[in-house]
């Protein structure tokens, strides 16, 4: 978990920072890669799962309201930038996915808790359903750094909606399906991991809610002792993304839980689905 | 920066309660929209708020609401988060030790669904140290009353204060309830049972709230003595302290000491210039 509090309680240095739009490229049929620049503090600290709270709208104006949450797709701490994954989908994405190279962003963060990859941990299965890919590109990124096996799969409902292999290192091993058999298994990206869920030391994945109830009706038989560990990260609209306002919960086993502080990776076997 | 040797911003919500509730400026961030202030320590300064309320404190611990708690509307939000909260037992053991530690005056807002039970946590509130005063949302159904909300009828507002008043020396605001169809004699009822202050108004149901800024000058003019800042917390956390520093200059501008000189000018026409009331007009972008 990201400490909250500085070293002077109630006396923190701003999270929230003016970043600039450095690139826009696309990538994924109708998405775009968002390159923006950040604080060196800020790239330095990050970690694979955490996010941003981004406002999605001029300054001056009030709506969309609320800040919309991107979890970091690449960052690059010589560049001091950070890059996100947008799909055009609802009205803040649709807003941010139009932005130029040179316009202003008012970010909130690093947010959120993070993806952990364990130091004995030598094989890692990762599965991503569409732009659910963001937060384990970067976590594959430092996964390869760190010398372990990655098995890299990824769902889509067509091949246009795929990442395109050459995004993740050349290490990675890089299975994919596609609802429609454009490319790949035809299918679930769940059908296609039953190998691969004995083999990992750890898994992770990041998609919509569903793919975790098919992911943990797949894995559960297939691990033992509840090993390998299933790290999912949980999507969920917020408003302040600081603990504060609640509205974010995740039902655990734990309790009713802030994903914006505690999550948003929560361990798949405490989360209530 | 603090101003050092600009205008007085300080203000006391409880003149009549020897305790005061005396804040250094008259800028609070609101129940429910600042947590218990530690969630916005890494974020702005919270120590330069005028004061803080907390979430809202029930008897038991409450789980909330199951999702979705929020959603969008155009400008604005809804909520309906269902009082998460530790209860009032976790609560203390928590809270008020770290907040002793803090400058700012925390404020605890309290629900509940029967008046014993608004008395049990004041009284358990009444010997913590670190909280300044205790804010009392009325906006609960009386479950002995069939459920009918407190904050809605003068006399069980006043009951509630009354209760609470008579276990606490700790300042009482009460935080009156959109709700009522005569809100003007809940705030004398809630008065005349021993409420130091009353805070205006919980969350409308099911309406959007509008966030556009610069509004709360008007409401110092038309008689309030210290705002609360909501929702725009979450899409703004700056809002509150650059509301500090602005309404520090604006007041230096106009030629003011202190905000005392400005509460309730609104109301008396020949105490403020006409140039003073434009200037807050536009000051306030209305």
């Amino acid at each position: 978990m990201q400490p909250l509090i500085s070293r002077t309680p109630g006396r923190g240095s701003s999270r929230e920072f003016e970043s600039r739009v450095l690139a826009v490229d696309p990538i994924m049929g109708d998405a775009i890669l968002l390159i923006v620049s950040a604080p060196e503090r800020v790239v330095q600290r990050l970690q694979a799962g955490q996010f941003f709270n981004i406002a999605c709208r001029f300054p001056g104006s009030f709506d969309p309201l609320l800040r919309r949450p991107y979890s970091v797709y690449r960052v690059d701490r010589q560049a001091s930038s950070l890059t996100f994954l947008v799909r055009p989908f609802g009205r803040g994405s649709a807003w941010l996915a139009e932005r130029q190279p040179g316009e202003r962003l008012d970010m909130l963060g690093p947010l959120g808790n993070a993806y952990v990859i364990s130091p004995r941990a030598q094989r890692a299965l990762m599965l991503a359903g569409g732009v659910g890919v963001a937060p384990l590109v970067m976590l594959s990124d430092e996964a390869a750094e760190r010398g372990l096996d990655v098995v890299f799969v990824m769902g889509a409902a067509t091949e246009s909606g795929l990442l395109p292999a050459s995004e993740l290192r050349g290490s990675i091993e890089y299975l994919v399906a596609t609802d429609d058999g454009s490319r790949g298994h035809r299918g679930l990206v769940t059908e296609v991991i039953a190998d691969y869920v004995p083999w990992a030391d750890q898994i992770f994945a990041c998609g919509p809610e569903p793919m975790y109830r098919t992911l943990r009706a797949v894995a559960d038989p297939l691990r033992i002792n509840l090993k390998p560990k299933v790290h999912i990260s949980v999507e969920r609209g917020m408003a302040c993304g600081l603990g504060a306002c609640l509205g974010c919960v995740v039902e655990t086993s734990r309790g009713m839980i802030a994903s914006c502080v505690q999550g948003p990776v929560f361990d798949m076997d405490e989360v209530i689905m | 920066m603090t101003a050092v040797a600009g205008p007085d911003l300080s203000v006391d919500l409880a003149p009549r309660n020897p305790r005061e509730l005396r804040l250094s400026n008259p800028i609070i961030a609101a129940s429910g929209c600042f947590g218990y202030g530690e969630e916005y320590a890494g974020v702005i300064d919270v120590q330069r708020l005028g004061a803080f309320v907390s979430k809202g404190i029930t008897p038991e611990r409450r789980k909330g609401n199951p999702m979705p708690r929020i959603i969008e509307s155009p400008a604005g939000m809804l909520n309906a988060i269902g009082l998460q909260n530790p209860g009032i037992h976790g609560f203390v053991k928590k809270y008020p030790p770290l907040w002793q530690a803090w400058t700012v005056p925390a404020i605890v807002n309290i629900s509940a669904e029967a008046v014993e039970d608004y008395a049990m946590m004041a009284a358990m509130l009444d010997e913590q140290p670190g909280i300044a005063a205790i804010e009392i949302n009325v906006s609960c159904p009386n479950i002995a009353r069939g459920g009918y909300c407190f904050g809605w009828d003068p006399e069980m507002s006043a009951e509630v204060t009354r209760a609470v008043r008579a276990v606490t020396t700790l300042p009482i605001i009460v935080k009156l309830s959109p709700g009522a169809a005569d809100i003007v004699s809940v705030a004398a009822a809630v008065e005349d049972a021993g409420a130091d202050a009353i805070s205006l108004i919980n969350t409308l149901v099911g309406m959007a709230i509008d966030v556009r800024g610069r509004k709360p000058l008007l409401v110092f003019l038309a008689g309030a003595s210290a705002i609360q800042i909501g929702t725009a917390i979450f899409v703004d956390p700056g809002l509150p302290i650059r509301l500090v520093d602005d309404l520090a200059a604006w007041l230096d501008e106009e030629g003011f000491s202190s905000v005392d000189q400005i509460v309730g000018i609104a109301n008396d026409g020949f105490r403020l210039g006409e140039r003073h009331v434009l200037s807050a007009w536009e000051a306030a972008g209305a």
